[in-house]
């Protein structure tokens, strides 16, 4: 495939989900910090229990690390030139997607 | 004096937007798995949970959680100014920097009426 030859999928995914991350950044400062609610066991997890709310976090949680992740790779690659090194770079950046994903949904899904 | 890395680039406002954009970036990326194992401890129970929460309601930890959001919004507004400059709007350079400045003015305004609100004043 041309895009994933040239990196073009990756860099409107970059851009889209930047545009997204814009969205639910607001929403999210706007209600931890603006909206005046309890930061309490009580208040979170009854906001969790919400099947919209944890549609909503857990795009977050994914567009959040994809992006993150992925540009921190990108930039990683401008300065490991040896394939092992970008190897490892790509490996150590999965697995912490993975592992982030796997804490965050359970956090999203079971608190 | 023998150039350097920085001094051999012209270290204009593009380039600074640029070098801005990845500290921040990773400084979000840093930041991102604490935040994650933190808001972990809503899986421990309510005791967990809200010692940890009494023990993050400090205002020093408020003022950092400020800052936090001025890095989230150099890093967002820089980032839609990337695009708007992809999409070959305002692409001269009096453009390119006007739209930088009123950007980081914009988001420097949100930042500062936002500091009572995060020191829990509001």
């Amino acid at each position: 495939m041309a895009s994933r030859a040239s990196g073009t999928g990756w860099f409107i995914f970059q851009r889209a989900s930047g545009v997204m991350l814009v969205a639910l950044f607001g929403l999210h400062f706007g209600i931890m910090h603006f909206s005046g609610a309890d930061l309490d066991y009580a208040t979170v997890s009854t906001r969790l229990s919400g099947n919209l709310y944890r549609a909503v976090d857990l795009t977050f949680l994914v567009l959040a690390l994809g992006h993150g992740l992925f540009g921190a790779w990108m930039v990683a690659g401008d300065y490991l030139h040896r394939p092992w090194l970008r190897l490892a770079a790509l490996i150590l950046c999965a697995g912490a997607g993975l592992g982030l994903f796997l804490l965050g949904a359970v956090t999203i899904l079971g608190g | 004096m023998a150039p350097t890395k920085l001094t051999r680039y012209r270290m204009k406002t593009g380039t600074w937007a640029f070098v801005l954009h990845r500290l921040a970036g990773l400084g979000l990326m840093a930041y991102l798995p604490l935040h994650i194992y933190v808001t972990g401890s809503l899986t421990r129970g309510p005791e967990e949970f809200n010692s940890v929460m009494a023990l993050l309601d400090h205002p020093g930890l408020h003022f950092l959680e400020w800052g936090l959001l001025g890095i989230v919004l150099f890093h967002a507004l820089n980032g839609l100014r990337l695009i708007v400059l992809d999409l070959g709007w305002m692409s001269d350079l009096r453009g390119q920097k006007r739209l930088f400045l009123a950007l980081i003015g914009g988001g420097a305004l949100v930042w500062l009426a936002a500091f009572p609100f995060f020191m829990r004043w509001l």
